[in-house]
Parts: structure tokens; sequence; C-alpha cells
């Protein structure tokens, strides 16, 4: 972790290059969400409204709709519907009949396995992310882009690799690049499946060092599908609980875990913390 | 030396072999991208019959898809009736309507590698170009298309040689005319027709050379590809 402070300064000043100007202008960011499906052997119904907390995360166990959840919010679920408000901007509101396409919500979307094109190189896949959508503001250039795309490479710590094919990263590095392609596309939210589920130890370890090294330095705020208590425990700023489709409490972890009676996993998360 | 060893019709034939050959290849790739696309992705209760029709010309005997073609394309066919009114006569015994035939007997040779490749990359990488900001039509071609490139070569070579071998499509439609309708497999047919063994054995030797080529050159690539991979 020592390595991590000494390097911070550069990395502030890389995140500050980072976050778009407009974002930074606003107050905080926060997410408004309305959101029900019903499938034969499922039914999602969600309500909940979350602060610019800079890690939320979701944590329960498979099949309680986190994952559906997700894709719902980035406009992945046709059969959804309700209502999405990411800071300030509807994405989503079938009453009145708006529903941005999946393209036209700024999210960015890190799948469990990182899911990289495999027809690019590690640098075509990022800058695949800075194609797109043009620039944050009006003034966000081609310079801007430029340092938004230095500061990335730099926070995640992916220099080395930007030549490579990427059949032969590494998982960790896979993960890594998919994080720095979906961050380039400069989304309002960014929304992460279970990243680290693919990953062994070690691996998921350092990638928890780069998100909490994006989280302190850049201002887009995360939402984190888990189901592991561990990266509930390290990452979550806030935790929320979903079970059987529902959200069964919002919060801080360990008080979310027991206000959904699930006391016996807030013990242990209190001892994860002191080990 | 081969103006030596073939005489001018045969020669004709060859060109007009590979001049349609090419035309097919060409029209199969701009109909089968769009419908093996649409096969590999679409949930609608359409996709298992169209599958089915778009794979016949695989198991019917090429006179039964002459004949049909013949009948369409003829005075009273829809299809004849429709290019008679528009003022263009008749396919029949015509190098289009030569194509269009050879379009539809090659047709699954072009759909199903494309439709097998399309769905080995699956659904995920066109999710994930949209959720970075990419239409739906900018992500086909950025990322399922590139994707799916071996498919896309196995399927254009595949319908090329297709086209070269097929017989009896193109005699049916075709009728085997001279400088027009005349293709190397029924120039061959009609020199063994009047005993003339020796053209036959040249004819057919460099349609088995170039098949052999064909398919070695594709599993050489095919090879290639699997030993990138880690």
């Amino acid at each position: 972790m020592n390595g991590m402070t000494i390097k911070g300064d550069s990395r502030l000043a890389a995140a500050h290059a980072l976050a778009p100007p407009v974002l930074r202008a606003e107050p905080p960011a926060d997410l408004e969400l309305a959101l029900s499906m019903v499938r034969p052997d499922f039914r999602l119904d969600v309500e909940l409204r979350l602060p610019a907390a800079s890690i939320s995360v979701l944590f329960g166990t498979s099949g309680s709709g986190k994952t559906t959840l997700l894709r719902a919010i980035a406009g992945l679920e046709p059969e959804a519907r309700g209502r999405v408000v990411v800071a300030g901007v509807v994405w989503q509101d079938d009453p009145a009949g708006v529903r941005r396409p999946v393209w036209q919500r700024g999210v960015g979307y890190v799948f469990q396995e990182a899911s990289l094109f495999e027809h690019l190189d590690v640098r075509g896949n990022i800058e695949y992310g800075s194609r797109w959508r043009k620039g944050g503001g009006a003034d966000a250039g081609a310079e801007a882009g430029r340092r938004g795309f230095e500061a990335l490479v730099e926070i995640l710590g992916i220099g080395g690799l930007m030549g490579r094919r990427v059949d032969t990263l590494s998982g960790g590095e896979r993960q890594r690049v998919a994080i720095a392609r979906a961050l380039a596309a400069r989304p309002a939210l960014l929304l992460l499946d279970e990243p680290l589920a693919a990953l062994d130890f070690a691996r998921r370890d350092e990638i928890m060092g780069w998100l909490e090294a994006l989280r302190d330095h850049t201002g887009t705020p995360m939402l984190y599908v888990t189901h592991s208590l561990e990266e509930l425990a390290r990452l979550a700023d806030l935790a929320v609980v979903m079970q059987a489709g529902r959200v069964t409490a919002t919060g801080a972890p360990e008080a979310a875990l027991r206000a959904a009676g699930l006391a016996a996993l807030a013990d242990r998360l209190v001892r994860l913390r002191h080990a | 030396m081969s103006d030596v060893l073939l005489n001018p019709q045969d020669l004709a034939a060859i060109r007009l072999t590979l001049q349609l050959a090419a035309a097919t290849t060409l029209v199969l790739l701009c109909v089968a991208l769009p419908l093996a696309w649409w096969l590999a992705s679409s949930e609608s209760r359409w996709r298992t019959p169209v599958s089915a029709l778009v794979t016949l010309p695989l198991v019917l005997p090429p006179t039964v898809l002459g004949f049909y073609l013949l009948v369409l394309m003829g005075p009273d066919g829809p299809l004849g009736r429709f290019t008679q009114s528009m003022g263009w006569g008749l396919l029949s015994f015509t190098f289009t309507g030569l194509l269009i035939g050879s379009v539809v007997y090659s047709l699954p040779f072009a759909v199903q590698p494309l439709r097998d490749a399309f769905e080995a990359s699956g659904r995920r990488p066109l999710e994930v170009a949209q959720t970075l900001g990419a239409t739906p039509l900018q992500a086909f071609i950025t990322v399922a298309l590139p994707l799916a490139r071996p498919g896309l070569l196995t399927a254009a070579v595949l319908s090329f040689a297709h086209t070269i071998g097929e017989f009896g499509v193109v005699l049916m439609i075709g009728g085997n005319i001279p400088g027009r309708t005349q293709v190397v497999s029924t120039q061959i047919y009609g020199h063994v027709e009047a005993m003339d063994y020796g053209n036959a054995h040249l004819l057919a030797a460099l349609l088995l050379l170039f098949s052999f080529v064909v398919l070695f050159g594709l599993s050489l690539l095919g090879r290639r590809r699997f030993r990138v991979l880690p």
C-alpha cells in the first residue's frame, strides 16, 4: 500500500485531468431508481435513491436480481419498466414515455468476464471507449481527451500493456483494461458486475487496490455488484442488500446487513475488517 | 501454352465460370451477411423455418432447384412476368439467370460460416460496444464484422468454389450455350458426350486441381488462426 501513497500525488493530478469539467462543476450526482420487471421465474421490483457515494455495493446471493438490476439501469433489459435518473438526467421514465437507448445513456459497464474486443489491441480497446461519445463539455477537445486518456492509463497502471494483443493478457490485466475502456467513455455512472469473480485471490486484492485509487481520484460514482463479503467490506461506502428481486436494506455495510436480517454475515463482516 | 492446349470454346467457358463465381460471391456476401446476422441473433418464430429454407439447396438435387427456378423465370412464372413487364425480357438462358440460380444454390455455403461466426462471438461484444456509446449499426460494423472475419473469409471462398463446381442448376437454367451460359462443368459434359476425352480430361484436371488448392488453402488459413491462440 505504501507504493500507492507515494504515487498518490501524480495520480491525483492525473485524476483531475480525467474528471469531465461539467461533472466537477455540478452538485454531487445521485441516482434515482424505480424499476420493475416480471419474468416467469423471477420478479424484480426495486425502488432506490442513492446519494453520490463513491462506491455503492449491491450485495446479495446469486439469483437475487443484482445483475438484472444493473443491466436494466444500463438499458440492456428491454422489458424493465420504470424510472432511471442519474445525476439529474432522465435516462428512462416509462410513464412519461422517455427511454434513452443504451448508447445514449452515459453509462460505463464492466462485465464479469472482461469481454475485451479480441480484434483490437489494448490501446484500440480503450480508445474504442472514447470514440463515440464526444467530450464531457463544450471545451473538452482533443487535448482534454488525450489528457484524460493518459490519466486513466496512469491510474490503472496499464501503460506497459498498450500495444499488447488482448489474448496475451492475464485475467487481472484484462479486467483493468476493461475498466479503463469503460471510463474512457466518460460515464456519469460506472456499473461493475462482479468484476473480480473470475480472478484468483491475489488478483482480486490487486484490482480492489486499483478501484480504491479510482474512487479516490475520479468523481465517477460506481455501482458495484458482488456476493463477496470481502469485497463489500473493503469497497463499500454504501451497501444495498438485495434479496429475491427486492432491496431489503440500504446503508452502511454492517447496519444494512443487520437491517436485512443477516446478522451472521454482519458479524463476519466485522471480523473481516479487524483481520 | 494454354492456347495450344485449350481451344477457344474451353477458354470462353473458363472465363465465364470465373465471372459467374466472382459475381455470385459478391452478391452472396451482400445477401448472406444480413441473413446470417438475423438467423444468429433473432428470437423471431420465423427463424427456424427460414433457417431450414436457407439450408434446402444443400440437400435438394440441383435439377429440382433448377427446374423451379426455370419455371419461376419462364414466360408464365411470376419472376418472368415481372422481368418482361419491365422490358428486360426473360432471364432463363442468360448470365443473370445463371447468377440468380448460383446465388440460391450456394446460399447455405455463405450463410452457415457467417452464422457460426456471429453465434460464436455472441451478443456480449455488441452490448459492450453499445454501453460505450456505439449505435447498433456502428457496433455491428466495428465489432461484429471484424470478429466474424474468419467466417467471412470461409463464406467467400466456399461460395466461389461451390459456384465453380455447380452443374445441374447451370444446365437447367443456362442450357449450355457456348460463350453465354456454357461453364467449365457443362463443357466437360459436352466433351464427354462428344467422346472428346482428351479435352474432358484437361478441364476435369483443372477443376480438380483448383478445388484441392482452395480447400488446402482454407485449412492452412484455419491452422494459422488456431496457432496464434494461446
